[in-house]
């Protein structure tokens, strides 16, 4: 079993990182527990937990959409003589011109126009939200498959495998994905989480301006960005800046405003650990 | 440091590199190094001459630190007066220099134009001088020169530093490492190398240490130089349980093995049947590629690799015999190529789908060169046996009792669970190997099949090979390793290749 080296924690960046994220959201939450309401605190977790979620699952949806696509990709440009390739890269192609932003919105205001209709259980509504996050973005894991696989396509590596009679795909799966590359995915894997993390926080507060009047962001699950956007957490950021001409005032903002600053730093203080734990990982490996 | 004897230790984190003592040379004689690949013979003539990294390796020497031993007056004399020449000469050479702007660098540059051309000539086998001309114009990178002309420039480089020190008065003792001096030169350019070594060290003896896996050359320096027998040190760095050691290499064990090895015939019914046929002619990168029986000069012929047969393919380096290997094995395309695999024929137009389906693993297999290159790194051991087989299932004591065939060493269990990059060279080069001769396919492409293999183990794998050629399989030998392959091969089953245009 893996155990945490506490020795050398210090030098390994990325599990420094985690155990500062950790310790970090549990002195929040220590700190919220004893002087944010009770209600507020519930909402606060919902949040916390439905983006944590949405985040994950999205890892999720966009390894197995970058999988298959880079399996599809790879497989239809040697064969059948090539048929299948180009409308298939031609598709890719299409999502990719798409920033991600507007693509994002553009899958809520799907959403939206289904919920128009219709009523969804909140997990239902989250497992889609993630689906369509990872539409946009699994491209960025699948151009690493297809590039690691094309760097090991060049090495003899490759070749003698062949010669051996081992199929293509075993070798690209095992060898060359898992064996050769699953630190560089891993690594993408975290990037990607924390760019859901920083879409979604984007998007819901987008949305909270409205995208239909029978549909509003009480419809959609609660996430940080939904919950950023509430006039009580407004209020709260906005007391920030009185503290400029108003320095007194400053304690008061970790007792009175509590709400709108719990979620200001999460959403920062986890995008900021994400982006270290990232950074540490890909030095401890010489990515 | 008089005596030139170490006690070297180096290590990377908390792993042992190297760990042995009494590494000795000696002074004033010409020292060759044998021992398989991985064991450690680079990188401890590497921290003798003080080109290590005391930043990224711990290194001690003689039990003190390596940045005391990089101070000391001995090791800089020994650094200015000496030379190394690196194993692969791409990496010692500038990219952005051409390689007479190379030849001539730092104290190199103080040596007579007269003398540089006479060694240039001599390593190139008197080449005419329109040729060496424009050949050191050109940049190392991309297509030209190929890696024996590299090779020849730095050693080269390396003469011309020994042409200072014939020149000079200095007493000062100068140690010249020759780290693979010939891994990428024919046995005609290497005995050009010896013979002017050799010329040079009778001038004025000078300290040699040349590391090397190629065994013929205790031949060459038996039959050519026997007068300078007295200067010549043969040792070997030998692996035992859990360390290294420095022993002495008796040539007799090599020249009395060489002596020994004879051709054998395979007695099975179908013996002589041809299973894969290569026309001469073969085009690829604007070359001409074309086999030949006993010498270039004979009429072309096509290569026929029959069943129960050994086939010797041998040319000179960067000719292409790599290339056609792939090129049989479909891994190569050529832009015209006509060949066939029983009554198949096979052209330049035949889709990859043929190999993947009819020969890759089933009629055909092949060794690549470089066991590193090879095998995934990776990978443990016995996954590179499990993705042979179709479930990916195999008994591990029987991978293990396969594998034990070739080692001398008892193995445990647990090398199978070991990682390949974490095993030697020459253990990396028999898995490479048994890889393919387990597939037990009816023809074998071996490339360089004795690459990093000490002469214990080269010995234990030229018996396979004839094993698999007594069991009626065909055998496409390529290597440069022609003392050994020439004796064990039918003289009619020799052929040459010619690259051409």
């Amino acid at each position: 079993m893996n155990r945490i080296d506490f020795k050398n924690i210090y030098f390994q960046k990325d599990k420094l990182w985690a155990l500062i994220w950790g310790a970090g959201l549990f002195l929040l939450w220590l700190w919220d527990l004893i002087f944010l309401n009770a209600p507020a605190l519930r909402k606060l977790e919902t949040a916390f937990f439905n983006t944590l979620f949405i985040g994950l699952l999205t890892i999720v949806f966009s390894l197995a959409m970058a999988w298959l696509s880079a399996m599809l990709i790879h497989f239809s440009k040697d064969r059948f003589n090539g048929i299948f390739f180009f409308p298939l890269k031609t598709g890719i192609n299409l999502i990719r011109s798409v920033p991600q932003i507007l693509g994002i919105l553009i899958g809520y205001i799907f959403i939206t126009r289904f919920l128009e209709n219709t009523t969804l259980a909140t997990p239902t509504l989250m497992v889609l939200m993630a689906f369509i996050i990872s539409l946009f973005i699994f491209l960025e894991i699948s151009d690493l498959m297809l590039e690691r696989i094309g760097h090991f396509k060049k090495t003899d590596f490759f070749n003698a495998s062949k010669v051996c009679g081992i199929p293509e795909f075993y070798t690209i799966n095992f060898d060359i994905l898992y064996k050769n590359s699953w630190i560089h995915i891993f690594n993408k894997l975290i990037a990607v989480f924390g760019m859901t993390v920083f879409l979604i926080c984007s998007i819901d507060f987008i949305v909270s301006v409205g995208l239909s009047t029978d549909v509003n962001i009480t419809n959609f699950p609660s996430t940080l960005g939904s919950m950023l956007a509430q006039i009580d957490s407004k209020q709260d950021i906005l007391a920030i800046g009185s503290t400029l001409t108003n320095p007194f005032y400053f304690p008061n903002l970790f007792l009175r405003h509590l709400q709108g600053i719990s979620v200001a730093f999460l959403i920062v203080f986890t995008l900021l650990s994400v982006y270290k734990i990232s950074d540490g990982f890909a030095r401890r490996y010489h990515i | 440091m008089t005596d030139f004897k170490f006690d070297v230790q180096i290590k990377a984190g908390k792993r042992t590199l190297v760990d042995i003592n009494n590494f000795d040379l000696a002074p004033n004689k010409i020292n060759f190094l044998f021992g398989e690949s991985g064991i450690g013979k680079s990188i401890i003539s590497k921290a003798i001459f003080g080109l290590l990294d005391p930043d990224e390796l711990l290194v001690k020497m003689d039990g003190a630190s390596y940045e005391k031993y990089l101070h000391k007056p001995a090791v800089k004399s020994m650094q200015k007066e000496g030379f190394f020449v690196f194993q692969e000469p791409s990496s010692h050479l500038n990219p952005l220099l051409t390689l007479e702007q190379q030849l001539n660098e730092g104290s190199l540059r103080n040596i007579k134009k007269v003398d540089e051309q006479s060694i240039i000539r001599h390593l190139w086998g008197g080449a005419d001088s329109g040729f060496l001309e424009r050949l050191l114009k050109v940049f190392p990178k991309p297509f030209r020169p190929s890696g024996g002309e590299k090779q020849r420039i730095l050693l080269a480089m390396a003469f011309k530093k020994i042409k200072k020190y014939l020149d000079g008065k200095s007493s000062k003792t100068a140690l010249f490492i020759f780290d693979e001096p010939t891994g990428s030169l024919d046995n005609r350019f290497r005995n050009l190398f010896l013979e002017l070594l050799v010329e040079c060290y009778k001038q004025k003896p000078f300290m040699v240490l040349i590391i090397t896996h190629d065994y013929s050359i205790i031949s060459e320096m038996e039959n050519n130089y026997a007068d300078i027998s007295a200067a010549l040190e043969y040792k070997e760095l030998v692996r035992s349980e859990n360390s290294i050691g420095l022993n002495a290499f008796s040539k007799a064990d090599y020249l009395d093995w060489i002596k020994k090895q004879r051709w054998a015939e395979s007695g099975t019914i179908h013996t002589g049947h041809v299973l894969a046929r290569v026309h001469s002619g073969i085009q690829i990168f604007g070359k001409r590629l074309s086999f030949h029986k006993s010498k270039l000069q004979s009429p072309e012929t096509g290569l026929e690799v029959k069943r129960g047969e050994l086939v010797y393919l041998k040319a000179q380096s960067g000719a292409g015999k790599t290339t056609v290997a792939k090129i049989i094995m479909g891994l190569i395309k050529a832009q015209k190529m006509s060949l066939s695999f029983d009554q198949q024929n096979v052209s330049h137009k035949t889709p990859e789908e043929f190999w993947r389906k009819y020969i890759w693993g089933k009629r055909a297999s092949m060794v690549f060169q470089h066991a590193d290159e090879a095998l995934n790194q990776n990978a443990t051991v016995l996954e590179i046996f499990k993705a042979l087989s179709e479930k990916r299932k195999v008994n591990p004591a029987k991978v293990l009792r396969r594998i034990q065939e070739l080692f001398d060493v008892e193995l445990k269990p647990s090398f199978l669970k070991k990682k390949i990059k974490l095993l030697s060279g020459g253990q990396k080069q028999r898995i490479n190997i048994l890889r393919s001769l387990v597939l037990d396919t009816d023809i074998l492409i071996m490339d360089e099949p004795l690459n990093g293999l000490d002469l214990r183990s080269a010995h234990k794998i030229i018996e396979k090979i004839k094993q698999r050629q007594m069991d009626g399989k065909a055998i496409l030998l390529i290597s440069h390793n022609e003392e050994i392959f020439d004796k064990i091969v039918k003289p009619e089953n020799i052929y040459y290749l010619n690259s051409s245009g």
